[in-house]
């Protein structure tokens, strides 16, 4: 083998070896920041369609941040706060103690 | 020669530097609890892989829960909250209650963040734990983890009670909108 083929294949090396690195650290830093879970592109997470229609409603509207301020501006702002805290409320008890109470899990007391 | 020695030191020197990461929960070995009973032992090795599937469920139902609440104390702050304080900026009135609660619902926010993560990597710990084989192991974590869980929902109560609070203080504005001397009659009345 020539001295360059020999050269090109040490840096071929290399750059795998870096690349071997790098994706393990970012992957480290992945689930060591805790970003793992609040990444819903996972498989077996991913939202349904009846979750993204929602969260799209949320968008709807949004107040703007400019101009005087009057009190049908804030009957507007009120109605569309009232439906967020309406979605808010559909979900009962969010990461209540039930669901991991010896009951559910359907172990005996002690 | 020179140039494989460079190229030899420099994979040396990825070798020797090793990552550190922050350390992570207390070892599970450490203060276990007195022995479980019989009943509860059996229960546990018995149920393990519907124990796993379970937690598994949890886990899921548990992200798609944070991921909308997550949204929601978002669009909060940043179509509603936000917008509304610059534009009583712009107007010049002065509200200081919305303004820290506004500071407050975003604090409120990144604890909620971070007790989750908390919560879900202790509950990943869980799933991961063989309970076939360490049960005492499994309950001592189950019991981190039903902490961890505890403190997200006062989390996501705090901030319910927070929005309320937000409401009721932008009800209150629109009524002094409506009644300018109303709202500084009652101003003069609270300083006195």
């Amino acid at each position: 083998m020539t001295r360059g083929g020999k050269n090109l294949l040490i840096l071929g090396g290399i750059s795998v070896l870096i690349t071997i690195i790098t994706s393990g650290v970012a992957l480290a830093l992945y689930y060591y920041s805790g970003d793992v879970y609040f990444d819903r592109s996972r498989p077996g997470y991913l939202p349904n369609t009846t979750e993204e229609d929602e969260e799209e409603k949320l968008d709807d509207y949004s107040f703007s941040d400019t101009g005087s301020l009057s009190e049908s501006d804030l009957d507007v702002y009120l109605e569309h706060l009232d439906s967020i805290i309406d979605s808010m409320n559909h979900i009962e008890d969010p990461f209540s103690k039930k669901s991991l109470s010896n009951d559910s899990l359907g172990l005996p007391e002690k | 020669m020179k140039l494989e020695k460079a190229i030899l030191s420099f994979i040396l020197s990825f070798a020797l530097v090793s990552p550190v990461f922050a350390e992570g929960n207390k070892s599970l070995q450490d203060s276990l609890p007195d022995s479980l009973s019989d009943s509860l032992s059996g229960a546990i090795t018995g149920h393990c892989d519907s124990l796993r599937q379970t937690f598994h469920s949890i886990q899921v139902s548990d992200a798609s829960t944070r991921s909308y609440l997550g949204h929601i104390y978002e669009v909060l702050i940043a179509d509603y909250m936000k917008p509304l304080n610059k534009r009583l900026v712009d107007s010049s009135i002065v509200n200081p209650s919305l303004v820290s609660l506004q500071g407050e619902f975003i604090t409120a926010r990144i604890k909620f963040n971070s007790d989750f993560i908390a919560y879900s990597q202790s509950l990943e710990e869980l799933i991961s734990i063989d309970c076939k084989t360490s049960p005492e192991s499994f309950v001592k974590s189950l019991s981190a983890t039903r902490e961890k869980r505890s403190a997200v929902s006062s989390d996501v109560k705090f901030l319910e009670n927070l929005l309320a609070k937000y409401r009721s203080s932008v009800v209150g504005l629109k009524k002094s909108l409506k009644d300018p001397d109303a709202a500084s009659n009652t101003t003069e009345k609270e300083s006195l």
